[in-house]
């Protein structure tokens, strides 16, 4: 991450020297109180702060401008930086399990995920990674999900009110999977539930949460609190992550772990010190294939990541990034907020918003549960006159785009390519747009160009021929596709209870 | 479903939907936590003798056609008019103005504090009356969208509702306590100061209910309040309609998002196929209902109404009528403002901004006595200060906060009427904490939610609607000083509750 070291070693022992200032007690200083203290002219003192601050050892407060420390290698606690016309205002924060990325990460690309950087891919193509998840396993740092705690003697009823699934059938040590609305049934976001005690539940989400659940939690006994920056989460995905998690972690009934399961655990001699840590495993993930979660405190992070990584070395475990992550989520048919359906927290027109029928999540929508949760009238409407956009998987075959390529001498240009997130019109073959496309790749497993689309209603059918836009050379071509069953692909592996998997894998 | 319709609350609203619903042949019950009807409108022995108003008392805002329509005098109700709307006692070389009904004799009274003042005053009161007449309209009735044209095309308004008072009066007259004068009939149950802006609205609201020609004249019912309570509870109850005293409502029962009744503290339910709550919105929506029954954002909505604007009340019981320096006595019937200069009241707001009681807090004054002797028994007079701007959180807690407030206010208003601490024999002292665990008034606020522009009009809840948009609980009206067109005794909540309820 160092990207430029000053000359010298006077500036290397003036940075030094800064960089020493900073302590737990006193972790914020303002420039020109550090120029002051260390004698040095203040752009002398800025440029060296520079560098500290490019190579993640110091960080910018947006409030107040001063510098503030990031203890080495590990999470700064709590605030993510804000954002404004794409100009980063802080140095991204990282996760606790940054250190091992950052040594493994060759490619040298990170992307912003909420603030914390992650690595792309590790290889300079995320190619390995890929193939990974669907032949071996990967093992993704998907530590910036936004986590939060809420716990109390209301906490299944606030949820139950937030959430569109009924949680009065959630038991303890199940995971749910679920949407939740605004007041007009219109879909804020997706995300997992995990009941860990009677009272005590965590969501994970891909955005803030927190404001929205401490509005539906007034006038109940319920504490709602953000957790994001206390633990840090690894997915193990694939075919062999069964045998990897069992060689990894003790006390887990993996064999006897169902789809959505959620157990405790701790950590195997692998892990070293950190050996005997607490870990929550949990049977979920974001790829369509067998895989666990691993949930453990920040501080056990590292302890987690050597355990699983050591006891995933005869099994070909990859560590991978959010190229892979993208591409096995389209093959699975998941959907990606802001990527396949605008969260009505922050859609700019009221044409945008989408209810989680039209975004391909009308089945976590129980009306006929007992309690009003928020939207709930608003989609009772929209059961009875039914929903005017679906979310469909479109496909297009190898033929059609050798068919649209040849008109330029060319080879289909997609494959290889990361999934993209441009979105384009779907139109009624020959005819009118009737929808776009959200998120599209060609799957080097499926051979075929995949697409997750948004359409209407009436033409959401099975086998619908519909077309969308591709750019073929620096001319734009419709694609003929065909509206095909999501997800795209689903190995018996996914779901299956503990010997089946273990023969599939 | 039942036919009846339960009333929430006993106060002066409560009653006026209550005798209005049961004239046009409808079961009512209307339900009172405490032991006496008349709720902020109420008049209670806390001194033994004498009857203390412990809230609202004024009747110059009361709608005059509900008198008629549910006839009023015929069951008790019997106004006195006092001869000066309010007066500033002189203080240092300052002399004291006095505020009459009539704009001349103002004027003549001015012409001691130079030329200017005396020849602005009725040009001003006649424009204060063309303001609120233009308002009136908008205040008797739900607020509509053409409304809000109207008042658009009025700039001049439009100005008096947002700046801030002092400037206002500032382009007028030179005279501070003149402009002080004006400010303690505005600013009291609010914690705008008068250079916060939006101060010009309160001034308006109450000349518009008011009788503005006349800037808005004291009127007393003979007896304190109660004497309008009680009427009013004649009233209703010669109608058929069943007043319960001592019935605590500890919940509005609602099923569906339809209220169907309520229950009360000891278990007891009361079907309703209609309940009216008088209680402020956020009571009536948090504490009887629950936040878990509402949406998200009408639940933020409620928790944005700011209560605040909190008073204490002082009765004293003296043995002789207080000797306010410049004041004669037909003087002393109005609202007396113990405020030298806007100032006093902008200072009272900066140290309840931060927690602090005001180091010299300001006053409103009354003498019920003046008026009408009976209050007090033979050989004594009643002085009610009220002091306003206080904090409801106060710093270090009221319990050691009140007896300084009262030391404080002792000191001041021996200030203002020299050797009227040794006129006092007894004392009762009304708290801020008091109004809100005994009145459920929230947060302490007399007008069940501040009088500013931002809560007013369209931003302030109707019967049925709040911010154009219908309540979320069907058969459910709000009818209390929260709602439009706001505080003070105007009846006009009540009776925009019933008649809609009657609309259907």
């Amino acid at each position: 991450m160092m990207r430029r070291a000053p000359q010298g070693t006077q500036a290397i022992q003036r940075a030094l020297s800064l960089y020493r200032s900073f302590s737990a007690q006193q972790p914020e200083h303002r420039l020109t109180d550090l120029a002051a203290e260390h004698g040095l002219h203040p752009s002398t003192a800025h440029r060296l702060l520079g560098a500290l601050e490019a190579g993640g050892l110091v960080g910018r407060n947006r409030d107040t401008q001063g510098y503030v420390w990031l203890p080495e290698g590990g999470v700064s606690g709590g605030e993510r930086p804000a954002r404004r016309n794409g100009m980063r205002l802080l140095a991204p924060l990282v996760t606790p399990f940054h250190r091992r990325t950052e040594a493994l990460c060759e490619s040298g690309a990170w992307r912003d995920w909420s603030g914390y950087a992650c690595a792309l891919s590790h290889d300079p193509l995320p190619d390995h990674e890929y193939w990974a998840v669907r032949n071996t396993a990967a093992l993704f740092d998907v530590s910036p999900l936004f986590k939060v705690e809420i716990v109390g003697p209301d906490s299944e009823r606030l949820l139950d009110r937030v959430m569109t699934r009924d949680f009065t059938k959630c038991r303890v040590g199940r995971v749910i999977y679920t949407s939740w609305c605004n007041e007009d049934g219109h879909l804020l976001q997706d995300g997992n539930v995990q009941r860990l005690e009677p009272e005590r539940f965590l969501v994970s989400a891909a955005e803030p949460c927190l404001r929205w659940f401490g509005d539906c939690a007034v006038g109940m006994d319920a504490l709602v609190r953000d957790v994001s920056a206390d633990l840090g989460v690894l997915a193990l995905q694939g075919p062999r992550a069964r045998a990897i998690a069992e060689a990894a972690i003790r006390g887990v009934d993996f064999a006897g772990m169902r789809y959505f399961d959620l157990a405790g655990g701790e950590l195997g001699d692998q892990a070293g010190a950190g050996r005997g840590a607490p870990v929550t495993v949990t049977r979920t993930g974001y790829t369509g294939d067998l895989g666990y979660e691993f949930w453990v405190a920040s501080e056990d992070a590292e302890a987690l990541w050597d355990s699983l990584t050591v006891a995933g070395a005869g099994h070909g475990l990859r560590p991978a990034g959010l190229l892979a992550l993208d591409m096995v989520r389209v093959e699975a048919g998941l959907v990606l907020i802001d990527v396949d359906y605008v969260s009505a927290a922050h859609a700019e027109l009221e044409a945008l918003k989408v209810t989680p029928a039209e975004a391909g999540l009308g089945f976590t929508v129980k009306l006929d549960k007992e309690a009003d949760f928020v939207g709930r009238r608003a989609l009772e409407l929209e059961r009875e006159r039914g929903p005017a956009w679906a979310m469909v998987g479109l496909e297009v075959d190898w033929f059609e785009l050798e068919r649209l390529w040849s008109g330029i001498d060319l080879r289909p240009q997609v494959v290889g390519e990361p999934a993209s997130r441009e979105p384009t019109p779907v139109f009624v073959p020959g005819g009118s747009q009737v929808g776009q496309c959200t998120t599209r790749f060609f799957s080097p497993l499926l051979k075929k160009y995949i697409a997750l689309a948004t359409v209407q209603a009436d033409v959401a059918v099975l086998g619908t021929a519909l077309e969308f836009e591709v750019a073929v050379g620096y001319g734009r071509r419709r694609a003929r596709a065909r509206v095909a069953k999501r997800p795209f692909f689903l190995p018996d592996r996914k779901m299956a209870d503990g010997s089946a998997a273990g023969a599939a894998g | 479903m039942s036919d009846r319709v339960a009333i929430i609350g006993g106060g002066h609203n409560g009653l006026v939907a209550a005798a209005l619903l049961a004239r046009s042949g409808r079961e009512v019950v209307v339900l009172e936590a405490r032991g006496d009807l008349g709720g902020l409108a109420s008049t209670r022995e806390v001194i033994p003798g004498h009857r203390v108003d412990l809230g609202h008392h004024d009747l110059g805002m009361f709608r005059r056609s509900l008198i008629d329509e549910l006839e009023l005098v015929r069951h008790g109700l019997e106004l006195i008019e006092a001869p000066a709307v309010a007066s500033v006692p002189a203080v240092g070389d300052s002399g004291a103005v006095v505020l009459w009904p009539e704009p001349g004799r103002t004027a003549d009274g001015l012409a001691a504090f130079g030329s200017r003042d005396a020849a602005a005053w009725p040009r001003f009161v006649a424009e204060l009356a063309a303001r609120a007449a233009a308002l009136e309209p908008l205040l008797c009735r739900p607020a509509e969208l053409a409304d809000m044209g109207r008042l658009l095309i009025a700039p001049e308004l439009l100005r008096f509702m947002s700046a801030p008072l002092e400037e206002l009066l500032g382009e007028w007259f030179e005279t501070r306590a003149l402009a002080a004068g004006l400010c303690g009939l505005a600013l009291p149950a609010t914690a705008l100061g008068p250079r916060a802006n939006g101060t010009g609205w309160p001034l308006l609201y109450h000349c518009a209910l008011g009788a503005a020609e006349r800037l808005a004249p004291v009127v007393r019912a003979r007896g304190g309040a109660a004497g309008l309570t009680g009427a009013l509870a004649a009233s209703a109850g010669a109608s058929g309609a069943v007043l319960r005293t001592g019935a605590v409502v500890a919940r509005i029962l609602v099923n569906e998002r339809r209220a169907g009744g309520v229950q009360l503290a000891d278990g007891e339910r009361i079907e309703a196929g209609a309940v009216i709550s008088t209680a402020t919105p956020a009571a009536t929506f948090l504490d009887l209902i629950g936040a878990p029954q509402l949406e998200p954002r009408f639940v933020r909505r409620l928790q944005a109404v700011k209560y605040r604007g909190t008073s204490a009340r002082l009765a004293l019981s003296l043995d002789d009528l207080p000797r306010f320096r410049g004041l004669e006595r037909p003087a002393l019937t109005g609202r007396i403002v113990l405020a030298r200069d806007p100032d006093d009241i902008e200072r009272a707001a900066d140290a309840a901004k931060y927690g602090r009681l005001p180091e010299r807090p300001w006053m409103e004054a009354a003498l019920p006595t003046a008026l009408d002797p009976p209050l007090a028994p033979a050989g004594r007079h009643l002085l009610l200060a009220t002091a306003h701007h206080l904090p409801f959180h106060v710093e270090g807690g009221w319990a050691s906060a009140g007896p300084e407030l009262l030391d404080r206010m002792l000191t001041e208003l021996e200030g203002w009427a020299p050797g009227v601490r040794g006129r006092i024999r007894e004392h009762a002292l009304l708290l801020p904490a008091d109004y809100e665990s005994q009145y459920r008034a929230t947060g302490g606020g007399l007008h069940h939610g501040e009088m500013n522009p931002g809560q007013s009009l369209w931003l302030r809840p109707t019967a049925r609607a709040w911010a154009g948009e219908p309540l979320p609980v069907e058969g459910l009206w709000l009818g209390g000083a929260g709602c439009h067109p706001g505080g003070g005794l105007t009846g006009l909540p009540g009776r925009t509750a019933a008649v809609s309820l009657l609309r259907g």
